[in-house]
């Protein structure tokens, strides 16, 4: 039976500031906890346990304050012995606002842009019936949507330093008429339900911005080529592929589409290649209308052979070269993990710490060094470096520097895959501490992680791909709503629930 | 013995062809013969996802990269039974060249 991480962590009398196994954001069945991620549990919690006894708080407050992930990055560097995570012993007892740490103490240094964020149905959470939010007077409306939607917004926005999100999608395909020919709105589109389709995605964004007063969210558009088809001619239904790319655009808004090409929404019993005849049909009649971004996820596929190879990144080259006025954000910077690979991973996804390769990530890199001039493709790097930080540190060295040895710390791009992992600020703050070991930079030719990097990757290169005015929105963000509602959320004791939703294996 | 190289996945769709009716074949193309001939129909559902193991606790499989539709217990119940009929259709002529 597989349950949520964050219940398995209530019935294990766990409480952790880092997710202490990798949880699976449904794309991937993943690896049982190993023993040194069962280490460093025991030892957040046996030091963590220690460290709120010492200056007598309780521990659920230690493990949401910075200390508790300070304590956390210790006990991974101390189980991992690789010195990762920059982080002092003293850090254990200081407690600090968690936007000042490792930022020369300033409130808001990095602008953090999440272009991987999804909300999901049914998770359900205390917060809505916390003493700390019915104080604050929400107004929690009693449904699974709405709910969802709350959680998404707390999670992201009052426990963590995100600035902006981009609401990510999952594939799925929308009604588009009534049998009187009548265009089909909002949740009568997808009358068997979906996660989250088009017309969500921008409803949510439009429901935050308006309730900030500035922009905090941005989203994703669902359609592909294969999402609407002509069982007839077994071809693309261009009409209405045209149609839903009139209304995503011009109705929806959408900042970015989301391609999955090992999707079937359509029931093509195929799916579709960046680099084939129906994709670059929908870019060039996307190009005709502006839109010029591609979210593409790559990686995380395996099982099917009619479908899995499709999450490949080998079709990234001829798209990215063919197309150089687009860009491609290739999402998981195309992590293929692995399903069933147990103790025997690293092997089974022929990683190799000699050149710190590994599939399909080393695709993605191998495009980039036979065609130094794509200058268009970007590695996301959600699910991908949070993977990577708990279950083998060296090997997230690995992944980072090479994104950025291969494609430039300007092409690196942040991304999350919360709520998955829950709120997404221990990853925040991994990275803000991250750094390649000397070893590795001298062996591997990477350069030390500095914090322009950072700042590129926590926001500034998506902020370029969305075309946002980092000044313009900095400028917005204290005075805005979600500000404001988040400064009385920290003064009435808000606390960030160390609670992730991806799944596990109950063991 | 080695498991023989099923492929399920490849037979005419017995149902019209759906993302996870596809993952779905993958992933009794995967599924150890020895498991699946444990299988019992008479199952109850509670039984069922605990034999099977990769249930969730919300009902519904976990069956990665399914994205657009859930696989809940009755659809698993028709492709397991599926599955039961094509290995027993196939399971001599690919032993004997295994």
């Amino acid at each position: 039976m597989w349950i949520r991480k964050g219940e398995r962590d209530r019935m294990m009398g766990v409480d952790s500031p880092i997710p202490t196994q990798v949880v699976s954001n449904e794309e991937f069945i993943p690896r049982p906890q190993t023993e040194k991620q069962k280490q460093v549990e025991s030892l957040i919690m046996e030091w963590g346990e220690r460290n709120a006894n010492r200056i007598g708080m309780s521990r659920r407050g230690y493990m949401a304050s910075s200390m508790g992930l300070a304590t956390a990055f210790l006990a991974s560097n101390c189980v991992y012995g690789q010195d990762a995570f920059e982080v002092g012993e003293d850090e254990q007892f200081e407690p600090r606002e968690t936007e000042t740490v490792k930022a020369n103490g300033q409130k808001g240094k990095f602008f953090v842009i999440d272009v991987q964020a999804h909300y999901s149905n049914g998770i359900a959470l205390s917060f809505r019936n916390s003493e700390t939010a019915r104080n604050m007077g929400f107004n929690l409306k009693d449904d699974v949507e709405s709910y969802s939607f709350r959680t998404f917004t707390k999670e992201m926005f009052l426990d963590s330093e995100t600035a902006m999100v981009v609401i990510s999608g999952v594939p799925g395909k929308e009604e588009q008429r009534a049998p009187d020919g009548r265009v089909l709105v909002d949740a009568e589109r997808t009358p068997r339900g979906a996660i989250l389709p088009s017309w969500l995605m921008a409803k949510s964004r439009n429901e935050l911005n308006a309730m900030a007063g500035s922009q905090r969210a941005l989203c994703q558009g669902n359609l592909a080529p294969n999402h609407y088809w002509n069982t007839t001619t077994n071809s693309v239904d261009k009409a209405a592929t045209l149609e839903q790319m009139e209304r995503e655009l011009n109705v929806y808004k959408i900042n970015s589409w989301k391609w999955y090409c090992h999707t079937d929404p359509a029931r093509t019993g195929n799916g579709f290649q960046l680099d084939d005849d129906n994709a670059q049909w929908f870019i060039e009649e996307s190009r005709k209308r502006g839109m010029k971004l591609m979210s593409v996820h790559k990686g995380y596929s395996y099982q099917s052979r009619t479908l899995g190879h499709l999450a490949n990144p080998k079709d990234v080259e001829k798209a990215a070269l063919r197309n150089p006025d687009f860009n491609f954000v290739i999402y998981h910077s195309a992590l293929k993990h692995g399903a069933t690979d147990g103790p025997d991973w690293k092997a089974m996804n022929e990683y190799n710490p000699e050149t710190g390769d590994f599939l399909w990530h080393k695709v993605l890199m191998d495009i980039k060094r036979r065609n130094p001039q794509i200058n268009n493709v970007y590695p996301e790097v959600g699910s991908f470096f949070n993977t990577l930080a708990i279950q083998d540190p060296v090997m997230a060295m690995h992944g980072m520097g090479l994104n950025i040895k291969t494609y430039g710390a300007d092409h690196v791009v942040w991304g999350t895959d919360c709520l998955w992992w829950g709120s997404p600020q221990w990853g925040i703050d991994a990275f803000k501490r991250f750094q390649i070991s000397d070893e590795l930079c001298e062996k591997h030719g990477y350069k030390k992680i500095t914090d322009d990097d950072r700042a590129k990757i926590f926001g500034l290169n998506a902020a370029k791909l969305y075309g946002v005015d980092v000044k313009a929105a900095r400028n917005a963000l204290p005075a805005d709503a979600l500000s404001r509602v988040k400064e009385a959320y920290l003064d009435r004791g808000g606390l960030r629930d160390n609670d992730y939703h991806g799944w596990v294996q109950n063991a | 013995m080695s498991e023989p190289q099923w492929n399920f996945e490849g037979e005419p769709p017995f149902e019209p062809r759906t993302e996870a009716g596809i993952n779905l074949c993958a992933y009794f193309d995967g599924m150890p013969d020895a498991k699946l001939k444990t299988y019992d129909p008479a199952m109850s559902d509670d039984e069922l996802m605990r034999w099977d193991g990769n249930f969730k606790s919300d009902g519904d499989m976990l069956l990665p990269c399914t994205e657009s539709e859930e696989v809940d217990v009755a659809m698993y119940r028709r492709y397991i039974a599926a599955c039961v009929r094509y290995r027993d259709r196939v399971r001599g002529g690919l032993m004997a060249r295994a």
